[in-house]
C-alpha cells in the first residue's frame, strides 16, 4: 500500500529568542502508511510539533520534501487538519456548530453537513451537548468536541499535538480508548505528538522517538503489545521502561552537550 | 425586589437633599422645588417658552446623534478591521490617531462652526422647503459627534481584530477556511464583543458631545439649546428637567447597545 504521508530528509532551522540558530530537525525520514498510528515521542524541545506544523502546511521546511498522497505539500491542503492541545474551539459556535465548521467550509449545504457532524458527535459521546457552548464544557469534553470536528472534516491524515496533554490522568485514560475506538471504526491514519511514553505505548502502532538539537530520529519501534492494551501486562511495562531508558539517554546526552557549549 | 430598594435609596437621598435646599434657597429662579421639576417632565409634550416641547428638542438630539455617530461606525468598523489585519497599515495609522485622539472633541466645536457656519443637511441636498429635520441637523454638529464617535469605534475594533487568537486563525485554515470565510467566520466573531464595546463608549461621547455643541452660538434647537435657552430665561425648572431627558436618553440608548452586544458577546464572560 502506498503511504499516506512520506517526510524525506527534512530539515528546519530557526533563531530563537536569544538569537542563537536551533536545528529544529535535521534530515528526518518517515513514512505513515494508511490506516496506521505513529506516534512521535521525544523530550521537549525536540521539534516534534515543528514536524507536525510541516506536515500540516503551516510551516515549510528548509530542506527535504514532504508528500501527502504522492503530492508536494506546499501549503494548508484539505485533506489534512490537526488537533490542537486545548482551547481551539471556536467559543462563539455550539458543538454542533463547531464540529459542522469544515463541511460549512467546504461549502456543504446545513442539512448535509448538521447530518455529519451529529454522526461524529454520536461517535464522540456528544450528542447530547450539540447545543452547548464550549465554556460550558469540561475539558475532556472540548477536546472530545475538537476530535469530533477534526474527524468531521473527513482528511487523509488526522494531526493531533499533545491533544491530552492539558487532562486530568483519569480522563486522559478514557480519552485515549475512545481514540483507539474511534480509529477501529474509521480506519483513520494518524500522526500523533506526545511526551508520555505511557500515551505512545497505549496508542501507537510505531513509536518514533526524536531526540533534541539537532532534531533527529533516534529510534523507530514497532509496537509488539497486543490489543486490545493493558497497562498492567508484562509487555506493556517492559517496553515502557524500555523507552524510558532511551529517553533518559536523549536527555543526558543532550545536557552534557549544553553544558559543553556553555564552557 | 430587595436589589431594587437597594438602588433607589441614593436617588432618594439626592432628592432629599434637593428639596430641603429649594426650600432653604426660596427662590425658584435658582433652585427649583422638586415637584416644579416633576410638573415639566410630566408634560413632555407641551410647548416650553415658545419653542417646542422636550420631545421635540429631544428628537433633534437624538437624530443629530444617531446620523453622526452612524456615520462614524459605518468608517469606524471598516476601517478598524482593515488596520487591525495588517501591521504595516498599523504603523503608519498609529502615530496620527494617538495623536488626535486625546483632543477632546468638544475643542473642535468653535473649529467646526466657523467652517461648516450653520450649514444643514437639508442645505447640502437642497431639499430645504419639504424637510423640518434635515434643515436642523447642522454638519458642524455632525462634525464633532463624527469625530467623538469614531476613536472608540475604531481603536476598540482595531483592538478586537489584533486579539484574535492566532490559534483560532490557524485552527480555521486547517478546517479549510479561505481568506473570506476566515475573516467572516473567524475574525468578525472573535472580534465583535470588542467592536460593540466600542460602539457603546463612543455613543456615550457622542451623547455628551451633542449637548455641548448644541449649546453653541447658532444651535436652534435640540436638548443642549434647551439647557442654554432655559438659563437665559431662569427658567430653572426646564433646565433640570432638561438634565433629567438627558439621563434617561442616554441611559436608554446604552441599555439598547447593551442588548444587542450582549447577543454577541454572551460567550465572552468566561473565555480564557
Amino acid at each position: 500500500m502506498k503511504s499516506v504521508v512520506q517526510i524525506q530528509n527534512v530539515s528546519r532551522t530557526y533563531w530563537n529568542t536569544r538569537g542563537e540558530k536551533v536545528d529544529a530537525l535535521s534530515g528526518i525520514s518517515l513514512d505513515v502508511s494508511p490506516g496506521e498510528l505513529v506516534c512521535l515521542l521525544g523530550p521537549t524541545g525536540c521539534g516534534k510539533t515543528t514536524l507536525l506544523r510541516l506536515v500540516a502546511g503551516l510551516e515549510v521546511p528548509d530542506q527535504g520534501s514532504i508528500l501527502l498522497n504522492q503530492e508536494p505539500v506546499t501549503g494548508i491542503r484539505p485533506d489534512v487538519t490537526l488537533v490542537f492541545q486545548q482551547y481551539s474551539l471556536f467559543p462563539w459556535r455550539t458543538v454542533l456548530e463547531n464540529v459542522a465548521f469544515g463541511q460549512e467550509m467546504k461549502g456543504t449545504s446545513r442539512a448535509e453537513r448538521e447530518t455529519s457532524a451529529r454522526h461524529y458527535l454520536a461517535l464522540t459521546g456528544l450528542s447530547t451537548f450539540e447545543k452547548a457552548y464550549p465554556h460550558e464544557l469540561s475539558g475532556g469534553m472540548q477536546q472530545r468536541t475538537a476530535l469530533a470536528r477534526a474527524l468531521a472534516y473527513e482528511p487523509r491524515l488526522l494531526l493531533m499535538d499533545e491533544p491530552f496533554g492539558a487532562l486530568d490522568d483519569r480522563t486522559r485514560h478514557r480519552l485515549q480508548s475512545e481514540l483507539l475506538e474511534i480509529r477501529q471504526r474509521t480506519r483513520q491514519t494518524i500522526l500523533f505528538v506526545t511526551h508520555s511514553i505511557d500515551e505512545a505505548v497505549f496508542l501507537a502502532d510505531r513509536i518514533v522517538i526524536l531526540r533534541d538539537r539537532p532534531g533527529l530520529i533516534e529510534e523507530t519501534i514497532s509496537v509488539p503489545v497486543p490489543r486490545p492494551r493493558d497497562r498492567q501486562s508484562k509487555d506493556f511495562t517492559n517496553l515502557h521502561l524500555e523507552i524510558r531508558a532511551i529517553l533518559e539517554r536523549i536527555i543526558e546526552q543532550s545536557e552534557i552537550k549544553r553544558t559543553l557549549t556553555n564552557e | 425586589m430587595r436589589k431594587v430598594a437597594m438602588g433607589l435609596i441614593l436617588p432618594a437621598v439626592a432628592l432629599i437633599i434637593w428639596e430641603l435646599s429649594a426650600i432653604n434657597a426660596d427662590n425658584a429662579a435658582l433652585v427649583p422645588r422638586v415637584g416644579a421639576v416633576i410638573g415639566q417632565l410630566i408634560h413632555p409634550f407641551s410647548d416650553l417658552m415658545g419653542t417646542g416641547s422636550f420631545i421635540r428638542h429631544i428628537s433633534f438630539s437624538a437624530v443629530r446623534v444617531i446620523v453622526g455617530f452612524f456615520l462614524a461606525a459605518l468608517l469606524g468598523i471598516p476601517l478598524g478591521l482593515w488596520v487591525g489585519r495588517f501591521s504595516r497599515i498599523r504603523q503608519m495609522v498609529n502615530p496620527f490617531v494617538e495623536m488626535l485622539r486625546p483632543l477632546c472633541p468638544i475643542a473642535w466645536i468653535p473649529f467646526a462652526l466657523a467652517v461648516f457656519k450653520t450649514t444643514t443637511v437639508a442645505d447640502i441636498f437642497g431639499f430645504h422647503y419639504t424637510s423640518s429635520i434635515f434643515g436642523h441637523i447642522q454638519l458642524g454638529m455632525l462634525f464633532v459627534i463624527f469625530y467623538g464617535g469614531f476613536f472608540p469605534v475604531f481603536l476598540n475594533t482595531v483592538h478586537g481584530v489584533q486579539s484574535v487568537k492566532n490559534m483560532h486563525i490557524e485552527q480555521a485554515m486547517l478546517l479549510g477556511a479561505g481568506r473570506k470565510k476566515l475573516f467572516r467566520h473567524v475574525i468578525l466573531p472573535s472580534a465583535m464583543p470588542s467592536i460593540l464595546t466600542g460602539l457603546r463608549v463612543g455613543l456615550g461621547i457622542a451623547w455628551m458631545v451633542i449637548i455641548a455643541a448644541e449649546m453653541m452660538p447658532g444651535s436652534d434647537a435640540g436638548i443642549g439649546y434647551l439647557i442654554m435657552y432655559s438659563y437665559e430665561l431662569a427658567e430653572m425648572d426646564v433646565l433640570l428637567a432638561s438634565m433629567v431627558w438627558i439621563g434617561v436618553v442616554g441611559m436608554a440608548l446604552g441599555a439598547g447597545l447593551k442588548m444587542v452586544s450582549d447577543k454577541y458577546t454572551f460567550w465572552q464572560a468566561r473565555e480564557r
